[in-house]
């Protein structure tokens, strides 16, 4: 949580928003995955997510991502979303936060 | 480069190859059960060519080819190559299972044999051109793409031994006896389709499922060359010079290191794990590979020049059981939980995921049911290889029962997924939906 301490309200919205989206494979939110890289609130009221995925081709990366835009329609009707999809830098396991450690076991 | 399940086959494509798999899988423990006695006899007799059909082609290779038609463009990153294709290939493999089964049970080697092997053989060549095509369109070409087509076409070259076999027993035209042919027609089947198959599907899953640390390609890469080296000079040798005990430990020693190279790759995996508590379906899997030592000490075993054991023990059923029960059937037994529930909840449930309170891919089954298909799944495959070992029938008559306990669990848990209706889902809380806080 530390990273988005000085968000703006809404980008913390998000970010808890973020939360309700689970991985599931490995039954963790991917906020805890460390799957999101970046939330941004631009001022034509929009919200962008810069994201990464665990793997390359991972057969889920799609429903994740229907899962984002469909919790961010769900709560910001207002706004509209732009999610990118990056691969570097590489997603690593030191990116998991804490209570997706314990979750995971690690 | 948007990694896609958009890129998958029809789910009603994969499921049926699941069905079917599972109700061989029954079958084939029924057909054990009424041939217990056949282990102790020579491995080639009509109940056990039974046996060992049902299980490699009606089970193991009919999941295969189901669970592959979802994973080559996960793998490939791009869609298959023909639904089509894969529905033909289906019918043609079902087909040609069911009667070639039929024929060896009563050992029929007729026409009804023949139509049998060529139903299967049209089959396989379908399916291969299915898999160089997709691969073919492949965005990344990586070493998991190079194992499977090439556990293809030693597919191919196993159904074409098969299938000459099948004519000679009506036609005699080879030059060498059956036995021989066997000896090739099982090792291009057990070693070219399924030990590289196993390792190129895998070597991408296993990693992905436990959040492992990114692992170079070395060890795959030489696992591969010494793998396909030792089993092409097998075959040469086979075809052309009849085969040599010290020539055949030689191409043993290829293979063996090839597959210890893929066990230490996965053991690196295992080992920098990120997901520390495995399900039940992963720890079938991790029992598999250790299994795997098994047959891989038997083949040593049964290889050695003048070893005194092979004389007192049916060393070749052992070591033909302990890799296709042990290894392979401890695989799929766990793997099938890893990938049908994906399949089918990606179809049911994939467009909700964020809207409403869904159920996660393992909420499709039940994971007591599967622990408990681990346990006597344990407990019949080591009463098996005891009974074998030391020749107590009725060790092995008491194994033979609980493989059907195993096949019931596996069937109920399968039947459980592919039953599934979102809609009951959602509105019956007592299906105990995930919470997604």
């Amino acid at each position: 949580m530390e990273a988005w301490n000085h968000a703006s309200k809404i980008e913390q919205d998000v970010y808890y928003a973020l939360k309700e989206v689970i991985d599931p494979e490995l039954a963790v939110n991917i906020v805890d995955l460390g799957l999101i890289y970046s939330i941004e609130y631009t001022k034509g009221k929009k919200i962008e997510i810069i994201m990464t995925l665990s793997s390359k081709g991972c057969p889920m990366g799609d429903v994740i991502m229907d899962a984002i835009r469909n919790v961010i329609t769900d709560k910001f009707p207002e706004n509209e979303l732009n999610l990118e999809l990056v691969w570097e830098p590489a997603w690593t396991t030191e990116r998991v936060t804490n209570d997706g450690r314990k979750e995971l076991g690690m | 480069m948007i990694p896609s399940s958009k890129n998958a086959p029809p789910t009603n494509l994969i499921v049926q190859h699941y069905a079917f798999g599972g109700i061989a899988f029954f079958a084939f423990t029924i057909l054990m059960f009424l041939s217990s006695d056949s282990f102790s006899g020579h491995h080639f007799s009509p109940a056990l060519l039974t046996l060992t059909h049902t299980y490699v082609l009606g089970w193991i290779s009919m999941i295969i080819f189901g669970a592959l038609y979802q994973l080559l463009p996960v793998i490939t990153l791009s869609s298959l190559y023909s639904t089509k294709l894969a529905y033909v290939t289906f019918i043609l493999f079902a087909l040609g299972t069911i009667l070639l089964c039929y024929c060896f049970w009563k050992f029929e080697i007729g026409l009804p044999m023949q139509i049998a092997s060529l139903l299967l053989l049209s089959s396989i060549v379908l399916f291969s051109i299915n898999v160089f095509l997709t691969c073919k369109k492949a965005t990344s070409k990586k070493t998991e793409n190079d194992f499977i087509q090439t556990a293809a076409l030693w597919l191919l070259l196993t159904a074409i031994i098969g299938i000459l076999m099948v004519f000679n027993f009506r036609y005699p035209f080879l030059p060498m006896e059956h036995l021989h042919y066997l000896k090739l027609h099982a090792h291009f089947g057990f070693v070219g389709w399924f030990v590289l198959l196993i390792i190129g599907v895998a070597s991408k899953l296993l990693p992905m499922f436990l959040l492992s640390s990114a692992q170079k390609e070395t060890k795959l890469k030489s696992a591969y060359y010494l793998i396909n080296i030792g089993l092409l000079a097998f075959f040469i040798d086979g075809v052309f010079f009849g085969l040599n005990k010290y020539r055949n430990l030689f191409y043993y020693l290829f293979v063996l290191v090839g597959i210890l190279l893929f066990i230490s790759f996965i053991y690196t995996a295992y080992k920098t794990r990120a997901r520390k508590i495995l399900d039940i379906s992963m720890i079938h899997t991790i029992t598999a590979i250790v299994l795997l030592l098994v047959p891989l000490l038997c083949g040593i075993i049964v290889v050695l020049p003048n070893n005194s054991i092979q004389p007192i023990m049916p060393l070749n059923i052992i070591y033909a059981t302990s890799f296709l029960i042990g290894f392979v059937g401890s695989l799929v037994l766990g793997q099938t939980f890893k990938t049908l529930p994906f399949i089918v909840w990606t179809n049911k449930f994939g467009k909700m995921a964020g809207k409403k309170n869904i159920p996660l891919p393992k909420d499709l089954f039940s994971e007591k049911l599967l622990n408990f298909q681990l346990i006597v799944f344990l407990t019949s495959y080591i009463g098996l290889l005891l009974g074998l070992f030391f020749s107590l029938h009725f060790f092995i008559l008491f194994s033979t029962i609980l493989f059907i306990a195993v096949a019931i669990l596996y069937n109920i848990n399968i039947w459980k997924i592919i039953s599934v209706k979102s809609l009951n889902y959602i509105n019956n809380g007592s299906m105990e939906p995930c919470k997604q806080n």
